[in-house]
Protein backbone atom coordinates (compact mmCIF):
# COMPACT_ATOMS: atom_id res chain seq x y z
CA UNK A 1 0.00 0.00 0.00
CA UNK A 2 1.18 3.50 -0.99
CA UNK A 3 0.29 6.93 1.24
CA UNK A 4 -2.47 7.54 -1.21
CA UNK A 5 -3.97 4.17 -1.33
CA UNK A 6 -3.65 4.79 2.71
CA UNK A 7 -5.23 8.00 2.88
CA UNK A 8 -7.87 6.73 1.03
CA UNK A 9 -8.69 3.78 3.23
CA UNK A 10 -8.66 5.50 6.75
CA UNK A 11 -9.98 8.90 5.37
CA UNK A 12 -6.47 10.64 5.87
CA UNK A 13 -6.32 14.52 4.15
CA UNK A 14 -2.92 13.74 2.82
CA UNK A 15 -1.90 17.26 1.44
CA UNK A 16 -2.00 18.65 4.82
CA UNK A 17 -0.38 16.03 6.39
CA UNK A 18 2.14 15.85 4.04
CA UNK A 19 2.73 19.58 4.98
CA UNK A 20 3.52 19.19 8.41
CA UNK A 21 6.46 17.20 7.50
CA UNK A 22 7.84 19.17 5.11
CA UNK A 23 6.31 17.89 1.77
CA UNK A 24 8.56 14.76 2.72
CA UNK A 25 6.73 11.21 2.32
CA UNK A 26 9.82 9.70 3.85
CA UNK A 27 9.49 10.96 7.08
CA UNK A 28 5.29 10.77 7.42
CA UNK A 29 5.59 7.28 6.91
CA UNK A 30 8.36 6.96 9.52
CA UNK A 31 6.34 8.73 12.08
CA UNK A 32 3.18 6.60 10.45
CA UNK A 33 5.03 3.59 11.62
CA UNK A 34 6.08 4.43 14.81
CA UNK A 35 2.25 5.43 15.58
CA UNK A 36 1.15 1.90 16.73
CA UNK A 37 3.80 1.58 18.96
CA UNK A 38 3.07 4.79 21.10
CA UNK A 39 1.54 3.85 24.46
CA UNK A 40 -1.31 6.21 24.88
CA UNK A 41 -3.65 3.84 23.39
CA UNK A 42 -2.96 1.07 25.85
CA UNK A 43 -3.19 4.26 28.96
CA UNK A 44 -6.84 4.74 27.63
CA UNK A 45 -7.90 1.45 27.31
CA UNK A 46 -6.52 -0.03 30.82
CA UNK A 47 -8.49 3.70 32.05
CA UNK A 48 -11.70 2.83 30.70
CA UNK A 49 -11.60 -0.69 32.10
CA UNK A 50 -10.49 0.76 35.23
CA UNK A 51 -13.61 3.26 35.18
CA UNK A 52 -10.78 6.31 35.82
CA UNK A 53 -11.89 8.94 34.44
CA UNK A 54 -8.87 11.25 34.47
CA UNK A 55 -6.89 9.18 33.39
CA UNK A 56 -9.41 8.28 30.64
CA UNK A 57 -9.58 12.40 29.64
CA UNK A 58 -5.64 12.74 29.71
CA UNK A 59 -4.78 9.77 27.42
CA UNK A 60 -7.47 10.45 24.95
CA UNK A 61 -6.39 14.19 25.03
CA UNK A 62 -3.02 13.17 23.95
CA UNK A 63 -4.04 10.57 21.42
CA UNK A 64 -6.28 13.70 20.07
CA UNK A 65 -3.20 15.46 19.31
CA UNK A 66 -1.17 12.98 17.87
CA UNK A 67 -3.72 11.31 15.65
CA UNK A 68 -4.55 15.36 14.58
CA UNK A 69 -0.96 15.79 13.91
CA UNK A 70 -0.53 12.43 12.14
CA UNK A 71 -3.81 13.20 9.69
CA UNK A 72 -5.55 10.27 11.60
CA UNK A 73 -8.77 11.56 11.15
CA UNK A 74 -11.10 9.18 13.03
CA UNK A 75 -8.76 8.40 15.58
CA UNK A 76 -8.62 11.87 16.38
CA UNK A 77 -12.67 12.43 15.83
CA UNK A 78 -13.22 9.57 18.70
CA UNK A 79 -10.82 10.58 20.97
CA UNK A 80 -12.07 14.03 21.30
CA UNK A 81 -15.80 12.21 21.81
CA UNK A 82 -14.17 10.45 24.92
CA UNK A 83 -12.60 13.76 26.14
CA UNK A 84 -15.89 15.52 25.68
CA UNK A 85 -18.08 12.60 27.33
CA UNK A 86 -15.82 13.18 30.37
CA UNK A 87 -15.69 16.58 30.58
CA UNK A 88 -19.68 16.59 30.40
CA UNK A 89 -20.14 13.96 32.53
CA UNK A 90 -21.37 11.07 30.18
CA UNK A 91 -19.59 8.80 31.52
CA UNK A 92 -22.19 6.07 30.64
CA UNK A 93 -21.44 6.38 26.98
CA UNK A 94 -17.45 6.02 27.51
CA UNK A 95 -17.99 1.98 26.55
CA UNK A 96 -19.38 2.55 23.30
CA UNK A 97 -17.58 5.35 22.76
CA UNK A 98 -14.06 3.52 23.35
CA UNK A 99 -15.60 0.93 20.89
CA UNK A 100 -16.11 3.14 18.26
CA UNK A 101 -12.20 4.65 18.66
CA UNK A 102 -11.15 0.78 19.10
CA UNK A 103 -12.22 0.11 15.10
CA UNK A 104 -10.67 2.95 14.23
CA UNK A 105 -7.42 2.94 15.71
CA UNK A 106 -7.08 -0.97 14.76
CA UNK A 107 -8.18 -0.12 10.84
CA UNK A 108 -5.56 2.58 11.25
CA UNK A 109 -2.98 0.03 12.41
CA UNK A 110 -3.56 -2.31 9.58
CA UNK A 111 -3.46 0.23 7.33
CA UNK A 112 -0.51 1.58 8.94
CA UNK A 113 1.23 -2.24 8.65
CA UNK A 114 0.67 -2.92 5.09
CA UNK A 115 2.06 0.51 3.99
CA UNK A 116 5.36 0.22 2.08
CA UNK A 117 8.73 1.76 3.85
CA UNK B 1 18.95 39.37 12.62
CA UNK B 2 21.91 37.95 10.71
CA UNK B 3 22.49 34.95 13.65
CA UNK B 4 19.80 32.28 13.86
CA UNK B 5 17.42 32.63 17.39
CA UNK B 6 16.62 29.97 19.24
CA UNK B 7 13.04 28.49 20.26
CA UNK B 8 11.96 25.99 22.86
CA UNK B 9 9.33 22.99 21.72
CA UNK B 10 7.79 21.46 24.70
CA UNK B 11 5.45 18.40 24.14
CA UNK B 12 5.78 14.55 25.63
CA UNK B 13 5.23 13.15 22.28
CA UNK B 14 7.68 12.54 20.08
CA UNK B 15 5.72 13.36 16.74
CA UNK B 16 4.74 16.44 17.59
CA UNK B 17 8.17 17.69 18.56
CA UNK B 18 9.54 16.30 14.71
CA UNK B 19 6.65 17.91 13.62
CA UNK B 20 7.14 21.35 15.39
CA UNK B 21 11.32 20.49 14.97
CA UNK B 22 10.92 20.25 10.89
CA UNK B 23 8.10 23.42 10.99
CA UNK B 24 10.62 25.65 12.39
CA UNK B 25 14.41 23.96 12.13
CA UNK B 26 15.03 25.60 8.85
CA UNK B 27 14.92 29.22 10.54
CA UNK B 28 15.55 28.63 14.22
CA UNK B 29 17.84 26.32 16.47
CA UNK B 30 15.73 23.96 18.21
CA UNK B 31 15.79 22.75 21.70
CA UNK B 32 13.65 20.52 22.96
CA UNK B 33 12.09 19.57 25.89
CA UNK B 34 9.72 16.38 27.01
CA UNK B 35 7.67 17.70 29.82
CA UNK B 36 6.94 21.01 31.35
CA UNK B 37 9.94 21.07 34.04
CA UNK B 38 12.43 20.18 31.12
CA UNK B 39 11.34 23.13 29.69
CA UNK B 40 11.89 25.25 33.11
CA UNK B 41 15.15 23.83 33.44
CA UNK B 42 16.00 24.48 29.92
CA UNK B 43 14.50 27.96 30.24
CA UNK B 44 16.87 28.54 32.96
CA UNK B 45 20.10 26.81 31.45
CA UNK B 46 19.42 29.36 28.41
CA UNK B 47 18.76 32.58 29.64
CA UNK B 48 18.33 35.56 27.20
CA UNK B 49 18.84 32.98 23.98
CA UNK B 50 15.30 31.80 23.80
CA UNK B 51 13.00 33.99 21.28
CA UNK B 52 9.63 31.76 22.01
CA UNK B 53 8.56 28.66 23.53
CA UNK B 54 6.03 26.24 21.64
CA UNK B 55 3.80 24.50 24.63
CA UNK B 56 2.00 21.22 25.19
CA UNK B 57 -0.82 21.60 27.39
CA UNK B 58 -1.48 17.64 28.50
CA UNK B 59 2.48 16.59 30.00
CA UNK B 60 3.34 14.44 32.83
CA UNK B 61 5.20 15.81 35.71
CA UNK B 62 4.15 19.43 34.99
CA UNK B 63 1.74 20.53 32.40
CA UNK B 64 1.59 23.70 30.60
CA UNK B 65 -0.53 25.71 32.73
CA UNK B 66 2.14 25.12 35.56
CA UNK B 67 4.74 26.17 33.02
CA UNK B 68 2.96 29.43 32.52
CA UNK B 69 2.01 29.95 36.06
CA UNK B 70 5.75 29.66 36.87
CA UNK B 71 7.08 31.62 34.11
CA UNK B 72 4.75 34.41 35.77
CA UNK B 73 5.86 34.18 39.10
CA UNK B 74 9.30 34.78 37.59
CA UNK B 75 8.02 37.81 35.43
CA UNK B 76 9.78 36.00 32.33
CA UNK B 77 7.10 36.27 30.27
CA UNK B 78 7.57 39.59 28.93
CA UNK B 79 10.31 38.82 27.27
CA UNK B 80 9.66 35.36 26.35
CA UNK B 81 6.46 35.16 23.87
CA UNK B 82 4.94 31.59 24.61
CA UNK B 83 2.44 29.68 22.70
CA UNK B 84 0.35 26.81 23.57
CA UNK B 85 0.34 24.27 21.01
CA UNK B 86 -2.29 21.74 21.93
CA UNK B 87 -5.85 19.38 20.80
CA UNK B 88 -7.61 21.81 23.45
CA UNK B 89 -11.12 23.12 21.84
CA UNK B 90 -12.76 23.74 25.37
CA UNK B 91 -13.67 27.40 25.75
CA UNK B 92 -12.57 27.74 29.50
CA UNK B 93 -9.10 25.97 29.40
CA UNK B 94 -8.08 28.14 26.09
CA UNK B 95 -9.30 31.35 28.05
CA UNK B 96 -7.49 30.22 31.11
CA UNK B 97 -3.81 29.36 28.83
CA UNK B 98 -4.64 33.65 27.94
CA UNK B 99 -5.13 34.67 31.57
CA UNK B 100 -2.09 33.13 32.57
CA UNK B 101 0.19 34.64 30.32
CA UNK B 102 -0.01 32.66 26.86
CA UNK B 103 0.61 35.00 23.80
CA UNK B 104 -1.69 32.70 21.54
CA UNK B 105 -3.02 29.56 21.14
CA UNK B 106 -2.52 27.25 18.39
CA UNK B 107 -4.68 24.24 17.68
CA UNK B 108 -3.31 21.06 16.56
CA UNK B 109 -3.01 19.80 14.10
CA UNK B 110 -1.04 22.40 13.25
CA UNK B 111 -0.79 23.95 9.88
CA UNK B 112 3.04 24.73 9.13
CA UNK B 113 2.74 27.51 7.00
CA UNK B 114 0.08 29.31 9.31
CA UNK B 115 1.96 28.92 12.27
CA UNK B 116 5.15 29.99 10.86
CA UNK B 117 3.45 33.32 10.23
CA UNK B 118 1.70 33.67 13.62
CA UNK B 119 5.40 33.09 15.66
CA UNK B 120 7.52 34.62 13.35
CA UNK B 121 5.64 37.83 13.29
CA UNK B 122 5.28 37.87 17.19
CA UNK B 123 9.53 37.02 17.71
CA UNK B 124 9.97 39.34 14.33
CA UNK B 125 7.98 42.15 16.68
CA UNK B 126 9.67 41.36 19.78
CA UNK B 127 13.13 41.13 17.72
CA UNK B 128 12.28 45.19 17.07
CA UNK B 129 11.29 45.61 20.29
CA UNK B 130 14.54 44.90 21.73
CA UNK B 131 16.91 46.84 19.28
CA UNK B 132 15.24 49.93 19.92
CA UNK B 133 15.14 49.03 23.90
CA UNK B 134 18.97 48.94 23.22
CA UNK B 135 18.91 51.96 21.02
CA UNK B 136 17.36 53.91 23.38
CA UNK B 137 19.46 52.70 26.59
CA UNK B 138 22.76 53.34 24.06
CA UNK B 139 21.86 56.90 23.27
CA UNK B 140 20.39 57.65 27.02
CA UNK B 141 23.62 56.74 28.13
CA UNK B 142 25.88 58.99 25.55
CA UNK B 143 23.68 61.84 26.95
CA UNK B 144 24.15 60.86 30.01
CA UNK B 145 28.33 60.76 29.45
CA UNK B 146 27.90 64.24 27.94
CA UNK B 147 26.30 65.72 30.29
CA UNK B 148 28.65 64.84 32.57
CA UNK B 149 31.46 66.27 30.72
CA UNK B 150 29.90 69.83 30.35
CA UNK B 151 29.64 69.64 34.17
CA UNK B 152 33.81 68.71 33.70
CA UNK B 153 34.17 71.03 31.71
CA UNK B 154 32.38 73.81 33.61
CA UNK B 155 33.88 72.84 36.66
CA UNK B 156 37.43 72.31 34.92
CA UNK B 157 37.12 75.81 33.84
CA UNK B 158 36.40 77.30 37.05
CA UNK B 159 39.05 75.65 39.29
CA UNK B 160 41.96 77.12 36.16
CA UNK B 161 41.74 80.45 37.94
CA UNK B 162 42.73 79.34 41.20
CA UNK B 163 45.70 77.24 39.30
CA UNK B 164 44.28 73.68 39.53
CA UNK B 165 44.41 71.56 36.77
CA UNK B 166 41.15 69.65 36.13
CA UNK B 167 42.58 66.75 37.92
CA UNK B 168 41.08 67.77 41.41
CA UNK B 169 37.69 67.55 39.23
CA UNK B 170 38.54 64.32 38.73
CA UNK B 171 39.62 63.51 41.61
CA UNK B 172 37.29 64.47 43.68
CA UNK B 173 34.46 62.96 41.36
CA UNK B 174 36.46 59.34 42.02
CA UNK B 175 37.20 59.96 46.26
CA UNK B 176 33.46 60.45 46.48
CA UNK B 177 32.57 57.39 44.67
CA UNK B 178 34.91 55.92 46.79
CA UNK B 179 34.10 56.77 49.97
CA UNK B 180 30.31 55.74 49.33
CA UNK B 181 31.28 52.76 48.14
CA UNK B 182 33.18 51.88 51.06
CA UNK B 183 30.30 53.70 53.69
CA UNK B 184 27.72 51.05 51.96
CA UNK B 185 29.95 47.99 52.63
CA UNK B 186 31.10 48.60 55.88
CA UNK B 187 27.58 49.59 56.88
CA UNK B 188 24.97 47.84 54.54
CA UNK B 189 21.94 48.42 56.98
CA UNK B 190 22.75 52.06 57.12
CA UNK B 191 24.11 53.44 53.87
CA UNK B 192 22.87 52.81 50.44
CA UNK B 193 23.42 54.44 47.48
CA UNK B 194 21.61 52.87 43.40
CA UNK B 195 23.87 53.64 40.36
CA UNK B 196 21.65 56.28 39.45
CA UNK B 197 22.25 58.04 42.75
CA UNK B 198 25.79 57.21 42.69
CA UNK B 199 26.05 58.87 39.20
CA UNK B 200 23.75 62.24 40.37
CA UNK B 201 26.07 62.61 43.67
CA UNK B 202 29.34 62.33 41.60
CA UNK B 203 28.28 64.99 38.80
CA UNK B 204 27.01 67.15 41.55
CA UNK B 205 30.42 66.79 43.75
CA UNK B 206 32.03 68.04 40.43
CA UNK B 207 30.41 71.00 40.79
CA UNK B 208 31.14 71.56 44.68
CA UNK B 209 33.58 74.66 43.81
CA UNK B 210 31.34 75.95 41.32
CA UNK B 211 30.64 79.44 43.01
CA UNK B 212 34.40 80.19 43.04
CA UNK B 213 33.39 81.81 39.73
CA UNK B 214 32.26 84.77 42.06
CA UNK B 215 35.66 85.17 44.23
CA UNK B 216 37.80 87.82 42.95
CA UNK B 217 41.54 86.74 42.01
CA UNK B 218 42.94 89.00 44.44
CA UNK B 219 41.94 86.33 46.90
CA UNK B 220 41.23 83.23 45.53
CA UNK B 221 45.02 83.22 44.60
CA UNK B 222 46.42 85.11 47.06
CA UNK B 223 49.73 83.59 48.19
CA UNK B 224 49.73 84.63 52.18
CA UNK B 225 46.83 83.92 55.12
CA UNK B 226 43.41 85.60 54.30
CA UNK B 227 42.20 88.49 56.68
CA UNK B 228 39.10 87.87 58.25
CA UNK B 229 37.03 89.68 55.83
CA UNK B 230 39.14 88.30 52.97
CA UNK B 231 37.64 84.77 54.74
CA UNK B 232 34.40 85.98 55.03
CA UNK B 233 34.56 86.56 50.86
CA UNK B 234 35.57 83.52 50.77
CA UNK B 235 33.34 82.02 52.15
CA UNK B 236 30.72 82.58 50.23
CA UNK B 237 31.82 80.91 47.45
CA UNK B 238 29.16 78.20 48.72
CA UNK B 239 26.70 80.08 48.58
CA UNK B 240 27.53 81.54 45.62
CA UNK B 241 27.17 78.51 43.63
CA UNK B 242 23.79 77.75 44.72
CA UNK B 243 23.00 81.00 43.12
CA UNK B 244 24.59 80.00 39.90
CA UNK B 245 22.79 76.80 39.80
CA UNK B 246 19.78 78.84 40.43
CA UNK B 247 20.43 80.89 37.38
CA UNK B 248 20.15 77.99 34.99
CA UNK B 249 17.02 78.33 33.04
CA UNK B 250 15.53 75.03 34.14
CA UNK B 251 18.21 73.13 36.16
CA UNK B 252 16.10 72.50 39.02
CA UNK B 253 13.92 70.24 36.68
CA UNK B 254 17.07 68.00 36.44
CA UNK B 255 17.52 65.54 39.36
CA UNK B 256 21.32 66.68 39.82
CA UNK B 257 20.16 69.97 40.86
CA UNK B 258 19.17 69.06 44.34
CA UNK B 259 22.26 67.42 45.23
CA UNK B 260 24.18 70.18 43.42
CA UNK B 261 22.53 72.58 45.42
CA UNK B 262 23.31 70.91 48.32
CA UNK B 263 26.98 69.56 47.68
CA UNK B 264 27.82 73.50 46.66
CA UNK B 265 25.95 74.51 49.47
CA UNK B 266 27.48 72.25 52.58
CA UNK B 267 30.65 71.07 51.59
CA UNK B 268 32.58 73.14 54.18
CA UNK B 269 30.16 72.18 56.73
CA UNK B 270 31.27 70.14 60.00
CA UNK B 271 29.90 67.25 61.87
CA UNK B 272 30.16 69.39 65.26
CA UNK B 273 28.09 72.50 63.82
CA UNK B 274 31.83 74.67 63.31
CA UNK B 275 31.27 74.77 59.19
CA UNK B 276 29.52 77.35 56.77
CA UNK B 277 27.67 78.72 55.82
CA UNK B 278 24.67 77.38 57.90
CA UNK B 279 26.43 75.82 60.77
CA UNK B 280 24.63 72.77 60.56
CA UNK B 281 25.22 69.77 62.57
CA UNK B 282 25.45 65.83 62.61
CA UNK B 283 22.86 64.27 60.37
CA UNK B 284 21.36 67.90 59.29
CA UNK B 285 24.35 67.53 56.71
CA UNK B 286 23.38 65.08 54.16
CA UNK B 287 25.91 62.12 53.98
CA UNK B 288 26.99 63.08 50.18
CA UNK B 289 27.57 67.01 51.24
CA UNK B 290 29.94 65.11 53.84
CA UNK B 291 31.83 62.70 51.86
CA UNK B 292 32.30 65.70 49.73
CA UNK B 293 33.67 67.89 51.91
CA UNK B 294 36.38 64.81 53.49
CA UNK B 295 37.17 64.22 49.56
CA UNK B 296 37.88 67.83 49.01
CA UNK B 297 40.13 68.34 52.32
CA UNK B 298 41.87 65.16 51.71
CA UNK B 299 42.58 65.79 47.77
CA UNK B 300 43.80 69.74 49.26
CA UNK B 301 45.82 68.47 51.84
CA UNK B 302 47.62 65.97 49.76
CA UNK B 303 48.11 68.58 46.62
CA UNK B 304 50.02 71.78 46.35
CA UNK B 305 48.18 75.22 47.11
CA UNK B 306 49.42 78.61 46.71
CA UNK B 307 49.31 78.79 50.74
CA UNK B 308 51.11 75.18 50.89
CA UNK B 309 53.38 72.57 50.13
CA UNK B 310 51.83 69.15 49.49
CA UNK B 311 51.32 66.72 51.98
CA UNK B 312 51.96 62.95 51.50
CA UNK B 313 49.10 60.29 51.88
CA UNK B 314 49.97 59.50 55.26
CA UNK B 315 50.52 62.50 56.68
CA UNK B 316 47.07 63.87 55.28
CA UNK B 317 45.11 60.72 57.06
CA UNK B 318 46.65 61.92 60.32
CA UNK B 319 45.97 65.50 59.92
CA UNK B 320 42.37 64.37 59.06
CA UNK B 321 41.97 61.64 61.77
CA UNK B 322 43.70 63.95 64.90
CA UNK B 323 40.80 66.68 63.93
CA UNK B 324 43.27 69.41 62.51
CA UNK B 325 40.74 69.87 59.73
CA UNK B 326 37.38 69.71 61.31
CA UNK B 327 35.46 67.30 62.55
CA UNK B 328 33.85 64.58 60.64
CA UNK B 329 31.12 61.96 61.10
CA UNK B 330 32.54 58.77 62.85
CA UNK B 331 31.30 56.63 60.54
CA UNK B 332 33.37 58.52 57.83
CA UNK B 333 36.61 58.45 60.07
CA UNK B 334 36.26 54.90 60.12
CA UNK B 335 36.00 54.03 56.64
CA UNK B 336 39.01 56.69 55.94
CA UNK B 337 41.39 54.64 58.89
CA UNK B 338 40.32 51.09 57.90
CA UNK B 339 40.23 51.59 53.95
CA UNK B 340 43.70 53.96 54.06
CA UNK B 341 45.31 52.11 51.31
CA UNK B 342 42.54 51.86 49.26
CA UNK B 343 42.30 55.63 49.11
CA UNK B 344 46.04 55.99 48.89
CA UNK B 345 45.66 53.56 45.52
CA UNK B 346 42.58 54.82 44.11
CA UNK B 347 44.33 58.73 44.39
CA UNK B 348 47.67 57.57 42.37
CA UNK B 349 46.00 55.98 39.77
CA UNK B 350 43.77 59.04 39.56
CA UNK B 351 46.48 61.34 39.47
CA UNK B 352 48.66 60.06 36.48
Amino acid sequence: MNLEELAGTIQMDLQGTLARFGGSRALLVRFLKKFPQDTTFETLKEAVAAGDDATVERAAHTLKGVAANLGLEPVRAGSDALVTAVRTGRQAEIPALFETLRADYEAAGTAIAALAE
Amino acid sequence: MAERQTILIVDDEEINRAILSITFGDDFNILEAENGQEALDCIEAHPGQIVAVLLDVVMPVLDGFSVLRELGKRKLLEQLPVFLITAENSEEKLRLGYDLGAVDIIEKPIVPYFIRRRIGNVIQLNNLVRTQDQMLAEQAEEIQELNSSILETLATAIEFRDQESGEHVRRIRQLTLLLLHILMERYPEKYHFDEEELRLIADAAVMHDLGKIAIPDSILNKPGRLTPEEFEIMKTHTTQGCVLLDSVPRLRENPVYDYAYDICRHHHERWNGRGYPDGLKGEEITIWAQVVALADVYDALVGERVYKKAFTHEKAVDMILNGECGVFNPDLMECLAQSQERIRQEFREGKR
